[in-house]
């Protein structure tokens, strides 16, 4: 893929990520120098693209950041189930990429883009890399917490 | 009217094409069916489907059997170290089960399939659907694997 079309599709995924925060969580997350998620225990979300645009977004942070995502999602109520806060962060990035696809297929016309059903894993030490995509890698820090989305595209 | 479709046939199919073809001798154990939230192997490999199915297939690898299949698909007849060339082979493998199974199903449209990410950690959890998910074990040599799979 071209450096260009790369950046133009990062940047797109960014601006999908920074807008759906500021809707939905009411939460401005700006972009911050690397960090290393300290949290032993980190949630991961990962979503496909496919048709004309190949690749996939990864958000990550650690179980607290998601769990206070997900309960401002859920206006504030406590869950009856502790794993609901999988299946919010699954919409949550969801409309990321819903919105990041929306982005990409006005700025490049022609061609649907598909999203992926989302998957989430969590665990200590997680490790994730998509062979041979180029990706890159937004730090963002926000009152919720902090953020990272790996963004890779071929 | 709606007609449902299961990955568990053409998965085991795609097994039994291209494991030994890659030396590995393996067997079918069962298929379950899972919560939405379950316990993930240490080494797990995930490709999503679109167009004509809507899901997800993970590949969960104990570490001895991520080797073994590395070993297989580069012809070595051991390998010690998941490095860079190991986590590629791992991931065209993953392409080649899942293209190989939907190739199989009975669906007038193409299914996409997107990039192979693999996931490694201790204590993983995943979760591939909002709905319960189903997995196929299997016995490989003297380890063991897993296919779960969720069409949605």
């Amino acid at each position: 893929m071209q450096q260009e079309k790369f950046s133009e599709l990062v940047m797109l995924t960014r601006k999908a990520f920074e807008e759906i925060c500021m809707e939905l969580v009411s939460c401005e997350f700006s972009p911050c120098e690397r960090f290393i998620l300290e949290y032993p225990y980190k949630t991961a979300v990962i979503i496909g693209m496919t048709g004309s645009v190949n690749g996939r977004i990864h958000l990550e942070c650690d179980l607290e950041t998601a769990a206070k995502i997900a309960l401002t999602m859920n206006f504030g109520e406590r869950f009856d189930n502790p794993n609901d806060v999988y299946a919010y962060m699954a919409e949550f990035a969801n409309m990321i990429g819903g919105r990041a696809t929306t982005y990409m297929s006005e700025k490049f016309l022609g061609g649907e883009i598909r999203l992926t059903p989302p998957a989430i894993f969590s665990g200590k030490s997680l490790g994730i890399l998509t062979p041979n995509i180029p990706s890159q890698i937004v730090y963002y820090s926000g009152n919720l917490g902090r953020f990272f989305i790996d963004i890779g595209y071929k | 009217m709606t007609t449902e479709i299961s990955l568990k046939e053409p998965l085991i199919q795609a097994c039994s094409e291209l494991l030994p073809k890659f030396g590995l001798k393996y067997s079918f154990v069962e298929e379950i069916s899972e919560k939405t939230l379950n316990s993930a192997e240490s080494i797990n490999l995930l490709v999503g489907l679109n167009h004509g199915i809507q899901g997800n297939i993970i590949l969960g690898l104990t570490s001895q059997a991520a080797l073994r299949i590395v070993a297989g698909i580069i012809g070595e007849d051991e390998v010690f170290t998941l490095d860079n060339q190991g986590r590629n082979a791992l991931s065209d493998f993953m392409t080649m089960i899942a293209r190989k199974a939907v190739s199989k199903l009975e669906i007038s449209t193409a299914v996409d399939i997107s990039p192979p990410t693999l996931i490694t950690g201790d204590t993983v959890f995943s979760m591939i659907s909002k709905i319960p998910s189903q997995k196929l074990s299997f016995n490989l040599e003297n380890t063991t694997f897993s296919i779960s799979y969720c069409i949605e």
